[in-house]
């Protein structure tokens, strides 16, 4: 007869790993080879037994579980896993939609990251599977890349998630030569800043919408209302990019959680907190400046001059944007520092669908205590390369 | 004083005080659903099954509610007071015999089962109790693991958790 402590359902063994440090489930991984001792909320891994859950789950039994080099997914189950990344393709199980795929793993296996690589409909099954299991552990991404379903995939998303604390949101493209490509995800306002907002108001640090077209004006202005709304320091950090016509290019938005004055700068990243694209000239006049022309606002400009426009107090609060509504404010945050807590981060994105489940906070146990000798390699993030802004 | 009958899996019925079943999510719905709170049901005549409970381990449960009839039942998860959750004496000797044996983890997934949140909590603290301070080989040999791992495997799992000690 099999030993029960071995067939206990895995929410039962949650429940009981709920009352054990990390350490203590460390050793539960030496009693055997099943691993729902793995599966701690605790010690915050996303230590699924992958394999087996995905086989019962996946339609056929067909699973494509990639590893680093393939052949490695038989050691799974000895694995402690701190992220768990979904790769999400809509091409058939087993064709590597991204070239980039297996050398991203490769170098993500110091995160022990796993990818299964499923179908949308088997994504819904894996998920419903997968959201108990996750429970209390913090899901700090999720990526999503480029591709038709995308919001339908932030959609199923959202919907597992929902009340959780996700503290970035990607919704990038990497392209065949892994710089980060400008994702056309729009599908109209109200879905998308309902979504947006629903980040928000918990406790979302950090936003990411690199978009290649332009967010409507009136999104522009949601945004900021939502700011507003949500009765906190926030930052609407934009790239942005004006055109000859003086269309919003919005190239990425963070929002940051407690930005305070000491971190604003003034270089080439803009905050805009636009109410109307017409604002940009008042603005400027407001504030005695010349003229706005478009070589302003292109990013070329910022890197090569440190120019403010507008004053530093008036970006400081979000807040202030209740009296001036139609004000523009122009600047950047050095998000350096904000940089630390997400070191254990999602890194890279790559072709298809992806979310990432990351073991937010690895390197802290429940009193404080870091733990882990894991490194980040700042070169597999995207969003640190692009944050780092030079100070004045 | 009305009396619920379960029927655990192996047939036997287990006449039940009602107000001790509150305490069983499980079982208070299946009440619910069944009416058999309306005057005009005769709820003797209504046998709740509990087809995933054996007899002997339905017993025991319902030993512990008897003993916790009226404590207050939790409502929802309390993640964040898993560190203060003490086993009190009663029920720490109510799990001793059962301890380190299926009958404890029996009585864990028929906590969980029946949704009976305290008895589930104090169940799973008890287990993790025996888990704390031992390593991996000791806690296989008070429950009678078998060892699956080859030495090397062995090894290779405590180099895997290096990173994160």
């Amino acid at each position: 007869m099999p030993n029960l402590l071995l067939n206990l359902p895995p929410k039962t063994f949650h429940q009981i790993s709920d009352f054990l440090d990390e350490n203590e489930i460390l050793q539960l991984r030496l009693v055997s080879k099943m691993a729902n001792a793995n599966v701690s909320r605790l010690v915050r891994y996303c230590s699924l037994t992958i394999k087996e859950l995905s086989i019962r789950t996946l339609a056929n039994g067909v699973l494509a579980i990639k590893f680093g080099v393939e052949g490695e997914a038989l050691n799974l189950r000895s694995l402690i896993l701190c992220r768990i990344t979904l790769f999400c393709s809509l091409s058939e199980i087993g064709e590597n939609v991204d070239e980039n795929l297996f050398s991203l793993l490769e170098e993500d296996r110091g995160y022990k990251t796993l990818s299964v690589q499923l179908m949308s409909a088997q994504m819904e099954r894996f998920m419903t599977i997968v959201k108990p299991l996750l429970k209390g552990i913090k899901i700090d991404t999720i990526n999503s890349v480029g591709c038709e379903c995308d919001l339908e995939l932030i959609r199923m998303c959202m919907k597992f998630l929902e009340g959780r604390e996700i503290t970035r949101l990607n919704l990038v493209k990497l392209n065949k030569s892994k710089k980060i490509e400008i994702t056309e995800i729009y599908d109209g306002p109200g879905e998308y800043i309902s979504m947006i907002k629903k980040i928000l108001t918990a406790k979302c640090e950090r936003l990411n919408i690199p978009d290649q077209r332009p967010f409507s004006l009136r999104d522009i202005e949601n945004l900021c209302q939502l700011l507003n709304c949500v009765n906190k320091k926030a930052y609407l950090d934009v790239s942005a990019e004006i055109n000859t016509s003086f269309d919003v290019h919005v190239g990425v938005y963070r929002i940051l959680g407690d930005a305070d004055d000491g971190n604003v700068v003034f270089s080439r990243r803009f905050l805009c907190i636009l109410g109307d694209a017409g604002d940009i000239l008042h603005s400027c006049a407001r504030d005695g400046r010349s003229a706005l022309t478009p070589a302003l606002f292109h990013l070329q400009f910022g890197e090569s001059s440190s120019v403010s426009l507008g004053n530093r107090t008036s970006i400081a609060h979000l807040d202030h944007q209740k009296e001036d509504p139609g004000r523009i404010l122009i600047g950047s945050s050095d998000l350096r520092s904000r940089m630390a807590p997400h070191k254990k981060a999602a890194s890279q994105n790559f072709g298809g669908w992806i979310i990432h489940f990351v073991a937010q906070d690895l390197s802290t146990t429940r009193d404080g205590q870091s733990t882990t000798k894991a490194k980040k390699k700042p070169s597999l993030d995207p969003l640190s390369r692009r944050s780092q802004s030079p100070p004045l | 004083m009305v009396l619920i009958t379960l029927v655990s899996s192996d047939e036997q019925n287990f006449p039940v005080e009602r107000e001790l079943l509150k305490q069983s999510g499980t079982i208070e719905t299946l009440i619910v659903n069944m009416n058999l709170d309306d005057e005009d049901t005769d709820a003797a005549a209504m046998p709740i099954p509990l087809p995933n409970v054996k007899g002997d381990v339905l017993e025991k449960v319902i030993q512990w509610m008897e003993h916790h009839k009226g404590d207050p039942v939790k409502e929802g998860d309390n993640e964040d007071n898993n560190a203060e959750i003490v086993v009190p004496q009663w029920d720490d000797d109510f799990f001793k015999p059962a301890m380190y044996g299926s009958k404890h983890l029996e009585l864990t997934v028929a906590a969980s089962y029946l949704d009976i949140k305290n008895l589930l909590t104090l169940s799973c603290k008890a287990i993790s109790n025996t888990f704390k301070g031992k390593t991996g080989p000791q806690i296989r040999e008070e429950w009678g693991v078998p060892n699956e791992f080859t030495p090397e495997e062995e090894e290779a799992i405590r180099k895997e958790n290096e990173w994160s000690e």
